[in-house]
């Protein structure tokens, strides 16, 4: 005798309605995302001028406009900058803050639900805040007269207004991180913790350099990818706080394509200049992948 | 031909009948789900015909085939309440409301659920989900029952009291029921015929009593009984007198010989021989030894005044109840 | 009795400072906010003053009555609420047929997907704004709406909820003759309410914070949205910030994230389990 097998049935109904449902998803993404994507490489190889229709090829030479620009560089090197100090602090304090929080105590519900605030909190808000808390009457400076450290306008001063916007900007992402670490740390069985309390892993560092940090390698890797690409994303708060001043000082990539495209009418350079941006998020993301991959914890 | 379905795949040929009580019997992995899975519709056999009164089913939805599943986990579904989950089936159909109404009502009075109606599923015990189950089925008056494990989620007692609630449904409808269990008790108390499967095969297929004293091969022999049957290779038995004479072939060489525990009385005669004992399980009245023949293990029922804790003894078969089989396993028919 | 050691109060008593102080830190600034908003001078004092003190609810009046206010909160709920019912609805029927469904083709679908997500927004935004212009879309509704109406995300997440759900109920129904659209919303959607609930979360969180998409194609001042307005509040009395004005604006606009965060809280770990750390 043969042995009995056989296939999930699948009806022509089933198939119809599984193309149907997920019709509406390609039709929005297929236009607003891929077809986006391409139109946005077509763009980048145009003079285009969308409110005279004013459209003709012009090669690479938006490419070597942006290519040769200082500004775009140095925006370039704001956020590369920036990126690195932002996402290293906020990965670390992120995690930090989950392990914080994840111990339960009378306050921890209510702290943690006060920490989490800003990452629910429009940009344009927090932004404005912070215009205060950085400002020559604000919380920052009254805070640190009492320790002695001179008075200062935090985003006036082309030394301190970018640390001031990547403050403010681990301030706000930390906690949103902190909750994907809680899921993260929530799924590991607390039988694991026991049984390695039984196995003689007594002290913290132990229980993170054994469990905490192997159980949430994906997490990390996922906080880290999301920092990089939020980060190299820098807009909000640069454009409604110093708007890329004092002197440039703050001057980021998104900054640069705004203003190219919609104070200086070069849609092209902008298309241009935002594709080089999404080349270097991508070779930034694979990079930190094969760095996480080869980093051994156990 | 009227009255009947015949069930197909590949070369296996099942034929269920009105009224029957069919169980597929085998361990889990051995496709039996899998089997009924084809029955009801939700997997398409790669080869071979279902056939429900003599009508092909391949291609046909599954609700189109006018059966009835019962699952292992019940599957009820949880949003909705006990009323809703067995009156799901006919408001689809449209129905109309006054006889969902009374059907439901019919069926919830057989199964004595009627209270449970309004109840959602997680308020239900394990036998009360099984009832629903059992209502949400009944209430289709479908052609065929196909029930999968439906007991094994319950503890021991419940089984024992659903197994009888089982046994008085079954004789009042007229659809056969097609089974599914990898428990032999099971199958032996409640199916009037069993398929024993094992590997997508099916090895066996007759009434409990025919497979038990019939057993086609070492696998439906050593599956239905409990202790199961020995089977002890024949080579381990030469010399004992008078076993050759009883052979099929005349000889010994690559046979296996198999009696149930039962079958094996303590004491000397002919077709006797020793055996060490590992330990024994005191029953009450019967003890279960657990013995040794070479590097065989075997298992003796006996009557507990006829055991005093000897660490050897001496065991005699019964001629008439000795099952042989050959190398592949396949028991060899005598006379 | 239990008896608890020491070092373990020491521990306790250190862990609940730092969460406390943390909590400070993050709600100083929020609380001056409201303050201030209630107060009647334009300037921030120095050093600030942090006493409860409520003097007037005249900033909010102006708010509200001096300003486009009443029309800034109808545009922003409006699209939040579109982007929002649209964007779920949506990603659960994609969630669901990629999770459920069996048709052609549908794993390559499905990663097609996935990878939008590696498209960052800046790539697009240009042919994204160009194509508003060639729609003729610019400074509306639509123009916000539409294309925030298919997320990734939301497929991905509802997708991950729906394969949690036992395949038994879903054979059941299909025995119990449920067609596969039937199936989805009498049996799927019904069981899949956190999901439902922790992406329509997340999605309206979003929509409603949203700032450069909006900032590109909502010209007008009577199109703006919340944060748009901030924006231009800001920027409303010269180099001078009217701060208990502002920070009126800025409590009115954080009221209804604030108030969903409060009641939904439990589901934002939820709905970050789903979509991130199983992969």
């Amino acid at each position: 005798m043969r042995r009995l097998r056989g296939h999930e049935r699948v009806s022509g109904l089933e198939q119809l309605t599984g193309y149907l449902f997920v019709l509406p998803t390609f039709l929005i993404l297929g236009v607003f995302v891929l077809f986006a994507a391409v139109y946005s490489l077509w763009i980048s190889l145009m003079h285009y001028d969308p409110f005279f229709h004013t459209v003709y090829p012009v090669g690479l030479s938006n490419y070597k406009y942006v290519a040769s620009s200082r500004l775009y560089w140095f925006s370039m090197l704001h956020a590369l900058e920036y990126t690195g100090v932002v996402v290293t602090i906020q990965t670390f304090l992120a995690f930090f803050f989950a392990v914080l929080f994840n111990e339960k105590t009378p306050v921890s519900r209510f702290t943690r639900a006060i920490v989490f605030i800003p990452a629910v909190t429009s940009s344009a808000v927090i932004s404005v805040l912070f215009i205060w808390v950085f400002s020559a009457q604000g919380l920052l400076n009254a805070f640190l007269v009492h320790l002695g450290v001179h008075p200062e306008n935090w985003l006036e001063s082309t030394t301190w207004a970018f640390p001031a916007i990547m403050g403010l900007n681990i301030f706000t992402t930390a906690p949103y991180f902190m909750i994907m670490y809680l899921a993260g740390l929530q799924s590991i069985p607390s039988s694991i913790l026991e049984s390695a309390a039984l196995d003689g892993v007594r002290n913290a560092f132990q229980r993170f350099r054994y469990f905490y940090f192997p159980m949430l390698k994906f997490t990390v890797f996922f906080v880290v990818v999301l920092g990089i690409i939020g980060s190299m994303q820098l807009f909000d708060q640069v454009f409604i706080m110093t708007d890329g001043g004092p002197g440039n000082s703050t001057y980021v990539p998104l900054i640069y394509i705004y203003n190219q495209a919609f104070v200086f009418d070069n849609f092209g350079a902008a298309a241009a200049a935002s594709f080089i941006l999404f080349v270097i998020i991508l070779i930034l993301t694979l990079a930190q992948r094969r760095l996480i991959s080869e980093v051994r914890w156990a | 031909m009227k009255g009947q379905e015949i069930v197909a795949a590949r070369n296996i040929n099942l034929e269920v009948k009105d009224g029957e009580l069919f169980v597929l019997l085998g361990p889990s992995g051995c496709g039996k789900t899998t089997l009924l899975r084809i029955i009801a519709g939700l997997v398409e056999p790669d080869e071979g015909e279902v056939l429900i009164d003599g009508k092909v089913m391949n291609g046909v939805y599954p609700s189109d085939r006018n059966v009835a599943m019962v699952f292992q986990n019940y599957a009820l579904y949880p949003h909705m309440s006990v009323y809703d989950n067995i009156a799901l089936n006919m408001k689809v159909r449209r129905i109309p409301r006054e006889e969902v109404d009374r059907r439901v009502r019919e069926v919830a009075d057989t199964l004595r659920i009627t209270e449970l109606l309004n109840h959602r599923p997680k308020e239900l015990s394990g036998g009360q989900a099984q009832r629903v189950a059992l209502a949400r089925a009944m209430v289709r008056n479908p052609r065929v029952y196909l029930m999968d494990e439906p007991l094994s989620n319950l503890d021991a007692k419940l089984r024992v009291e659903m197994r009888a609630e089982l046994k008085r449904l079954h004789r009042m409808v007229d659809a056969p029921i097609i089974y599914v269990t990898h428990d032999q008790v099971e199958a032996m108390t409640l199916g009037d015929r069993i398929a024993v499967m094992d590997k997508g095969v099916i090895q066996q297929i007759g009434s409990p009593i025919e497979l038990y004293e019939n057993p086609r091969n070492t696998f439906v022999a050593s599956f239905l009984g409990t202790p199961p049957m020995n089977i002890v290779s024949a080579e381990e038995l030469v010399g004992v007198d008078g076993l050759k004479g009883l052979s099929p072939s005349g000889s010994l060489s690559g046979l296996s010989v198999g009696f149930r525990p039962g079958d094996v009385a303590i004491g000397d005669g002919p077709l006797s021989f020793d055996v060490e004992v590992e330990y024994a399980e005191l029953l009450g009245d019967e003890v279960l030894i657990h013995a040794k023949r070479g590097s065989t293990r075997l298992v003796i029922r006996a009557a507990s005044h006829t055991y005093a804790g000897q660490t050897s003894l001496r065991v005699r078969l019964d001629p008439a109840k000795l099952y042989w089989f050959n190398t592949e396993g396949e028991a060899i028919r005598q006379g | 009795m239990s008896r608890i050691s020491p070092r373990r109060v020491a521990l306790l008593a250190l862990t609940v400072s730092v969460q406390l102080i943390l909590a400070l830190i993050y709600i100083i600034p929020f609380y001056w906010m409201v303050i201030k908003s209630f107060r009647f001078t334009i300037f921030a004092n120095f050093p600030p003053n942090l006493l409860p003190t409520l003097q007037t609810v005249g900033n909010y009046v102006y708010v509200w009555h001096f300003s486009a206010f009443p029309h800034w909160y109808l545009n922003s709920t409006l699209i939040a609420l579109s982007v929002t019912a649209a964007s779920v609805f949506i990603g659960s029927l994609s969630g669901y047929a990629f999770a459920r469904l069996r048709f052609r083709g549908r794993d390559i679908l499905f990663y097609t997907v996935l990878a939008t997500l590696m498209i960052p927004f800046p790539v697009v935004i240009i042919a994204e704004y160009i194509l508003m212009v060639d729609l003729g879309w610019v400074n509306t509704y639509q123009a916000v709406i539409v294309p925030s109406t298919a997320s990734a995300v939301n497929v991905f997440l509802m997708r991950q909820y729906f394969t949690t759900i036992p395949q038994e109920v879903e054979d059941a129904a299909k025995i119990d003759g449920l067609r596969p659209h039937q199936i989805f919303f009498r049996v799927a959607a019904p069981l899949a309410k956190p999901a439902y609930a922790a992406s329509a979360i997340y999605t309206f969180i979003g929509a409603w914070n949203s700032f450069l998409w909006p900032l590109l194609v909502l010209h007008s001042v009577k199109m703006f949205t919340l944060p748009l307005a901030i924006n231009f509040f800001k920027g409303a009395n010269g180099s001078q910030i009217y701060w208990n004005q502002m920070t009126a604006a800025e409590v009115l606009t954080m009221i209804p994230t604030i108030v969903i965060y409060v009641v939904f809280e439990k589901y934002f770990v939820k709905g970050i389990a789903l979509s991130g750390s199983k992969g």
